[in-house]
């Protein structure tokens, strides 16, 4: 548990620090933060995942001194949803589909990100929103690929 | 008379010819092969030298423009004591290094390299290397200032569109815009819009008007504002103190 804690820290301070350096300068609209605790809520434990969302929300808002950041909000209960979703098993019938399935999920996530910083940023207009959107899910399927993390079980509260 | 050495020379002649010939149309290229061998050989650059050289020349063409300011200052000194005018105004530039972004897509903030320590307070604009409006300090450290993008959707200052009209100029990450001018009939598409930076003594031009609307229930016009730094990314800042 602790290693896989601590497994998970390293992914999302590793993608914080892609964030910050922002290779890319801003036409990659994305938030490698936000794709790295999506990755860890698809595919790991409850508990584990939970921790990720925490380690993620604080370093979201790192260089914001003052204020309070609704990421704390955001992601822990993101990460509840998604594991509802898996507990039901909305799209988990078939392991076929599960490449497709993780991916709607992911897309869930995005939207749902989109929505709450939209409304707390003023309204933004659709082609950030459509281009945070598709860059994102690109990169979520690469960055999936290549963190290649092993699905936890769905019953691992 | 059949003398072989004769004939062997004369085909020496010949082929020797034929080089002179080849190496003839060759020329340039040759003696480009030969100056870049000797460029190796005697002085070798590296990517330091180059960028001394560089700077070294660009200093030079700075020195002859600061000696025609220097001319223009003076003349304005004097045109400025014949008219009698009393305020003067003085600036000085900080330089300091982006240190990092901030991680959050919704938001253009930088870290940079300059705090309370070198006299940088909150409320300060920033220029980057252009001479184009980068951003405002929203924060002050000891040693580091967070510096608030001119695309933040937060960002906002009072702005002059054209000669004489006001508004508030207001970043936003699809594009900014300048809110609540009241009359629009001597505003056109393509005036500048600038910022009164109460340090320096002319305006700094952020951008031209793009896009002139009203909405029928409102009663201000909104100006759609194309900035003049668009690439909104920078590797070092000056601040204006």
């Amino acid at each position: 548990m602790i290693k896989s804690v601590f497994k998970v820290f390293l992914i999302i301070f590793g993608l914080f620090i892609l964030d910050s350096v922002k290779p890319f300068g801003y036409s990659l609209s994305v938030e490698f933060v936000f794709l790295g605790f999506v990755i860890v809520a698809l595919t790991q434990p409850l508990p584990i995942a939970f921790f990720g969302a925490l380690f993620a929300a604080y370093f979201r808002d790192f260089f914001i001194s003052s204020g309070f950041s609704l990421s704390w909000l955001e992601f822990p209960l993101l990460c509840v949803a998604i594991r509802y979703i898996r507990l039901h098993r909305i799209f988990l019938d078939r392991q076929r589909y599960f490449f497709i399935a993780r991916g709607v999920l992911a897309g869930f996530c995005l939207l749902v990100h989109s929505l709450v910083n939209s409304l707390t940023s003023g309204l933004t207009g659709p082609i950030f929103l459509l281009q945070f959107f598709i860059q994102s899910l690109c990169l979520y399927y690469l960055m999936d690929y290549l963190l290649q993390l092993k699905a936890g079980p769905d019953h691992s509260f | 008379m059949y003398l072989p050495s004769r004939s062997k020379v004369k085909i020496s002649l010949l082929i020797l010819a034929g080089i002179f010939l080849l190496f003839l149309s060759f020329k340039s290229f040759v003696s480009y092969l030969l100056f870049f061998t000797a460029e190796r050989l005697f002085s070798p650059q590296t990517n330091s030298q180059k960028t001394i050289s560089t700077l070294e020349q660009e200093m030079v063409a700075r020195d002859l423009k600061l000696a025609e300011y220097k001319t223009l200052l003076e003349e304005n000194d004097r045109l400025r004591k014949a008219l009698d005018f009393k305020t003067k105004t003085s600036y000085q530039l900080t330089g300091a290094e982006v240190l990092v972004f901030s991680p959050s897509a919704w938001q253009r903030l930088v870290v940079i390299s300059a705090g309370r320590d070198q006299g940088i307070e909150k409320g300060f604009f920033a220029i980057d290397a252009e001479g184009n409006l980068a951003g405002k300090i929203v924060e002050v450290d000891k040693n580091f200032s967070r510096l608030m993008l001119v695309s933040d959707p937060d960002f906002s200052a009072p702005v002059f569109i054209g000669k004489n009209n006001l508004g508030l100029f207001k970043g936003g990450l699809a594009g900014a815009q300048v809110l609540y001018i009241e009359d629009a009939e001597s505003i056109t598409v393509g005036d500048p819009v600038s910022l009164k930076v109460s340090q320096l003594p002319i305006p700094l031009e952020i951008g031209k008007v793009k896009r002139l609307t009203k909405d029928s229930n409102s009663l201000f016009w909104d100006l759609e504002v194309e900035l003049i730094q668009k690439k909104g990314f920078f590797s070092k800042v000056y601040i204006i103190k």
